[in-house]
């Protein structure tokens, strides 16, 4: 893309001027920016700009086999890999037919859950990154480390864990792994007092974040906002609670629903419902039942997967995160649609959301909406 | 939550300035958060690679998402068994990503993943420019030897076959139980149904270590590979690509592929010889699968002599190269040792016939009942002939050489194999047998002589590991009620007219110095056994027998009373004169048999070639 | 659920269940307007994703649009096939505003022309010149080799067996 000359024309009252927003900023994830035609101190329109971010992903899963796509598609969500691996295994086994056990079950939504409240970290204590306050970030990423640290031991890596499997997981959860996450929990449990000072009580930040990207109900059905997003705008819509996946319906918990539909309640949100996750973890550790943590599929050159499509959805921490697999028949997939969560708000949404939009709200904007470009970009 | 808005809320942060920080200090301090000191146990770091152990099979760099693994000769290995080779995988650090994908389909559990990741890069300054991305690259390329192996992080220990992506659980054929088995000659073994051979045939890693083992090397993986796809007509057209008797193959192959097979190093070999009869059994007509394209003939003619597999094979594929094609045979029937040796319950007459009608269908011509050397010179042959092809296998029995051989109720193995198969033999309901002999026509001799009512024992030199015939052979016959008797050398037989007592020699073993099988030894301390016997059948191999080549010939091509020395094609000292099968094969079986007769077709199509 | 299925049925569409809460409709090119609408009205008012599928064998696209209703928690599969050939495609932005982008990424990857959106401008890839490629005839393999000059060995550096061929 290129930039057009500032139109300097001194006849003009209030100049206009195009402004790059990302790829380096602290509001935006991935290598993506927003081109703004700024009006004086008001955004006049927006242009979503990708650069040189897409990679490719849905072509090379046709390339590969169905299990070596395993090690790729975590890569489409940084902040939060692990719902891309439950939702390919999903509905690898869906259409294989492959029942998972109860115990690999458990574990996929220990990991999911996990993996929500480092997401939601990252997203209620960024907002630091985009209002100056930056103890919060700081904070949110030294906790999420601790997360990391229990990945880690778990699965062997920090990041991309490539844990999944169609038919249930790599590796049973080892030797005291349960006791350190009880533990973690608790001290998850204690900082969350510490948040809401620093963060939710902060008359700055309230200030900052209240009457921001106000969405409506109806505004946010209608613009495909799903997720966290959503249920602040007031829709009381969880695909964990209403189209139940892996053991959800046997796990007792609350969906909160902020409603006021700004960025402080979208923040507001997803602090309530990282609550909600410590919650469900706690009941997984009392709960999780014995057994194999996997069953056995054909090793990956022969595993074929019958002829077939379907469309498997996780509700990650940012939306409705989904994997449309079809497949021939063949030990390759056929095609792999992704549909990121972020598509709708940050390529079609933001432009009518931005529009007269302060710019020192923008990156806040974009921060709490959770627009993580590379699951749209894939 | 209190949300209440409160402008002193966030000073209260200001505490945590006088707080421990969190961050640890690496390298001074390290992680305590594991049951062990510093990173995580399973940590997915750098590869080990236990070079010893490593077979050098390649599936981690065919399994590798990001190509990263590349298969490379080294010299300084030693392979870890007879199969393996001396390929071991190199790893490229710059795509690897540490899925531990490799570590999962490794085979013997050689590769694995260390704790170890930091590496940093010391470029040699007094490089040039141009050279300085070529030293990049030599640092990133890694050969994983034992160079982190006191630091294991991720992998699957040998222990753990359920957490590798490998299926080690054999699905066996149904087979019928010894007690029914052994009322008749009906076949026992029930060809896999498809479900049953689809999944088997998934278990397959697709390597190809076993085309290395097998004698004609077949298209092992591909012919799999189709079956497993559900597509038996493509698996036959792989493997009528260098085997026209693939259902014999598929009952009574000697199977060396399964030995070789990576599945089997830690859990049991895929059943290759079954799938292989599955698809043959599942394809009505051979002919219509099959891809071979046959060529014009050239008028040239060759001449094939015994109508065994050596023969059948060269006539098969020289007919394929356009050549007419005459076999020759002195029996009735054609087949040679798997129509007169191999009993019905093994492999049924109808299953042979199926395989051989194929061959003889696309103009081969046989003439049955001719013996060459006594109908037909040899000389004849060679003049009226533009090649001759020798395939008569070993017919000679070797004899016991002991006191009372000569009795009435004292046979041979093949000559008793022959009597069984024309069901002929003797009434042997009651009657004690004694088969001597550890090979597999001991094995066919014994649990033919059950079928027949008798009541057996294989009196066999060495231990019964170490008998040639296959380990199931000896299983299936010690569960159909045969008795063995190890260590037994034969001394006399006794008997008035015939057969009525058998005295063998309990031997010790002495262990062969150059590692080959214990050798027996008879001395004086001996104990002697004697036990009843009506008949005794002597199943200790056999000669080939040349006597219909004249004897200047027989010295020519250099035969020792055991072999013929041939080359890879099949060639022998005389012009146009090719030997193949047990004649010449290290191997005596079929499937080698049948590659000296494809090999020997070439050998022929360039002797021809260079006639001109 | 079945009282969708029914009547789409009773429209003369192929509608069926898929699981507990989903369905699909295979409708024909023409009537992908009107099936959409009616399931809008119905209450599917969120539109969850397009996407597209190349079956390249049968000379076809397959359009498969998701839409959500979030009253009664079922997800209705829209599927449709056109022609491979001078793919084209009437816009749903009509219904949905949303479809704008889809459509576009589908134009980009895919090719098909959707009548009716105004902007389907390349987006994701930068100058493109080749085929779309998410098509099956586009090898990715072949259009890395030639524009970076690099031979990937697929070998691995494993050795095919050593065999005598009888030809």
């Amino acid at each position: 893309m290129e930039l057009r000359p500032l139109n300097v024309s001194s006849t003009n009252k209030r100049k206009r001027y195009e402004l790059f927003i990302g790829p380096n900023h602290p509001g935006i994830s991935g290598n993506f920016s927003y081109v703004l035609e700024m009006e004086g101190h008001k955004v006049a329109d927006v242009t979503p700009d990708p650069g040189l971010l897409h990679r490719g992903f849905e072509k090379l899963m046709e390339r590969r086999l169905w299990t070596q796509n395993l090690a790729l598609v975590p890569r489409i969500c940084v902040p939060e890999p692990d719902v891309n691996e439950v939702a390919y295994c999903m509905a690898i086994e869906h259409l294989a037919g492959i029942e998972v056990p109860k115990h690999a079950q458990y574990i996929r939504v220990m990991v999911l859950e996990l993996a929500r409240i480092a997401s939601f970290l990252f997203g209620f204590g960024g907002v630091g990154g985009t209002t100056g306050l930056y103890t919060a970030p700081n904070w949110a990423i030294g906790d999420r480390d601790y997360i990391l640290d229990l990945f880690e031991w778990l699965t062997g890596g920090r990041v991309y864990h490539i844990y999944q499997y169609p038919g249930g997981v790599k590796n049973d959860i080892p030797d005291g792994w349960l006791e350190k996450l009880s533990d973690l929990l608790d001290y998850l449990e204690s900082r969350l007092p510490e948040y809401d000072n620093l963060i939710f009580r902060n008359p700055i930040i309230r200030d900052r974040l209240k009457k921001v990207g106000y969405l409506s109900a109806e505004d946010a059905i209608e613009n495909g906002i799903t997720g966290p997003n959503l249920r602040a705008s007031g829709v009381n819509w969880d695909i964990r609670k209403t189209q139940p996946y892996l053991v959800y319906d046997e796990l007792d918990f609350e969906v909160p629903i902020t409603g006021n539909g700004d960025s402080y309640a979208r923040a507001l949100q997803r602090r309530l419902e990282l609550e909600e996750s410590i919650k469900i973890l706690r009941q997984c550790i009392d709960q999780i039942p014995d057994g194999p943590y996997k069953v056995k599929i054909p090793n990956p050159f022969e595993f074929r997967v019958p002829a077939g499509s379907y469309y498997s959805k996780v509700e990650s921490s940012r939306g409705e995160f989904g994997y449309y697999v079809v497949s021939n028949g063949d030990v390759k997939p056929y095609r792999v649609y992704i549909r990121g969560p972020s598509y709708s708000s940050g390529l079609y949404y933001a432009k009518k959301a931005m529009n007269g939009m302060r710019i020192e709200d923008v990156p806040v904007w974009i921060h709490m909406m959770d627009i993580c470009p590379p699951d749209f970009d894939r | 939550m209190n949300s209440k808005k409160n402008g002193l809320a966030p000073i209260s942060a200001l505490k945590y300035l006088f707080k421990k920080p969190h961050t640890v200090r690496y390298p001074k301090e390290d992680l305590e958060v594991f049951s062990i000191k510093g990173i995580s146990p399973n940590y997915r770091g750098f590869h080990t690679n236990d070079l010893e152990k490593c077979i050098g099979c390649g599936n981690c760099a065919r399994v590798c998402p990001a190509s990263a693994i590349e298969m490379v000769e080294y010299d300084d290995v030693e392979p870890a068994n007879k199969f393996a080779n001396t390929m071991r995988p190199t790893i490229d650090y710059g795509r690897c990503c540490f899925c531990g994908q490799c570590v999962d389909v490794c085979p013997t559990s050689s590769l694995q993943m260390s704790r170890d990741f930091i590496h940093s890069f010391h470029p040699d300054s007094s490089l040039s420019p141009e050279e300085e991305p070529e030293s990049v690259v030599k640092d990133f390329i890694w050969r994983p030897d034992q160079k982190h192996a006191d630091n294991p992080g991720y992998l699957r220990p040998e222990g753990d076959l359920f957490g590798k992506v490998i299926d080690f659980d054999r699905n066996e054929p149904r087979k019928e139980a010894p007690s029914e088995r052994k009322l008749s000659f009906a076949k026992f073994v029930h060809t896999y149904s498809k479900e049953e051979a689809e999944k088997e045939a998934t278990r397959c890693l697709g390597c190809g270590a076993c085309v290395e083992a097998c004698p004609n090397q077949l298209h092992i993986p591909q012919y799999i590979a189709a079956i497993s796809k559900g597509d038996p007509e493509e698996s036959l057209a792989w493997i009528y690509k260098r085997n026209p008797l693939p259902l014999i193959c598929g009952e009574v192959c000697t199977h060396q592929c399964e030995e070789a097979c990576v599945v089997g190093i830690q859990g049991e070999p895929l059943a290759i010889k079954w799938l292989k009869a599955y698809s043959s059994e599942n394809v009505l007509k051979y002919q219509d699968v099959v891809e071979e394209k046959k060529m014009e003939p050239n008028g040239k003619k060759l001449v094939a002599v015994g109508a065994g597999p050596a023969s059948l094979s060269f006539g098969y594929y020289a007919k394929l190269l356009g050549y007419d094609v005459t076999i020759y045979e002195a029996e009735d029937k054609p087949g040679g040792a798997m129509m007169w040796g191999i009993p019905k319950y093994r492999l049924p007459k109808e299953e042979l016939m199926k395989d051989i009608n194929a061959i003889l269908d696309l103009g081969i011509k046989l003439k049955t009942n001719v013996k060459i050397g006594k109908d037909i010179s040899f000389d004849k042959l060679m003049k009226d002939y533009d090649a001759v092809f020798v395939g008569t296998g070993n017919s000679k029995p070797m004899t016991l050489r002991i006191v009372g051989e000569d009795l009435p109720g004292v046979m041979q193995g093949l000559t008793f194999m022959k009597l069984v198969n024309e069901e002929k033999t003797p009434e042997l309901k009651g009657k004690r047998v004694v088969v001597v002999g550890g090979g597999n026509v001991a094995m066919d001799v014994a649990r033919s002589s059950v079928r027949l009512g008798a009541d057996v024992t294989v009196v066999y030199r060495r231990r019964i590991v170490d008998m040639p015939a296959a380990l199931e052979e000896i299983e299936e016959a010690q569960e159909e009620g045969v008795k063995f008797v190890e260590t037994g050398v034969p001394l006399q037989i006794y008997g008035e007219k015939r057969t009525e007592e058998f005295e063998y020699a309990i031997a010790s073993l002495v262990p062969d110095p150059k590692g080959g099988r214990p050798r027996p030894v008879v001395n004086d301390k001996s104990p002697h056994m004697k036990i009843k016997a009506d008949y005794v059948v002597a199943a200790i191999g056999q000669h080939p027998n040349l006597d219909f080549l004249p004897e200047d010939m027989q010295k020519k091509i250099g035969f020792d009373g055991k072999h013929v020395p041939v080359d890879d094609y099949g060639r022998t000292n005389i012009d146009g004169l090719f030997f193949g099968g047990d004649l010449s094969n290290r191997r005596q079986d079929i499937i080698s048999a049948i590659g000296a007769g494809l090999r020997a077709a070439k050998g022929v199509d360039l002797y021809l070639a260079s006639q001109k | 659920m079945l009282k969708y299925v029914k009547t789409l049925n009773s429209m003369g569409l192929k509608a069926r269940p898929l699981g507990d809460w989903e369905f699909e409709v295979l409708t024909p090119k023409e009537r992908v307007a009107e099936t959409l609408s009616y399931l809008k009205g119905s209450g599917f008012e969120t539109f969850i994703h397009l996407m597209c599928v190349d079956w390249i064998d049968d000379g076809e696209f397959e359009l498969v649009y998701n839409v959500e209703s979030y009253g009664e928690a079922i997800q209705a599969l829209v599927k449709t096939r056109i022609p491979r050939e001078k793919p084209s495609m009437m816009t749903m932005m009509n219904l949905w505003g949303l479809c704008q982008v889809y459509e576009r990424e589908i134009h980009e990857f895919f090719g098909i022309k959707f009548e009716g959106n105004p902007n389907l401008e390349q987006f994701f890839l930068e100058n493109w010149m080749d085929l779309p490629p998410l098509r099956k005839d586009f090898d990715t393999k072949e259009f890395s080799e030639e524009l970076f000059g690099f031979k990937e060995d697929e070998s691995h550096g494993i050795k095919a067996p050593e065999r005598i061929e009888y030809k």
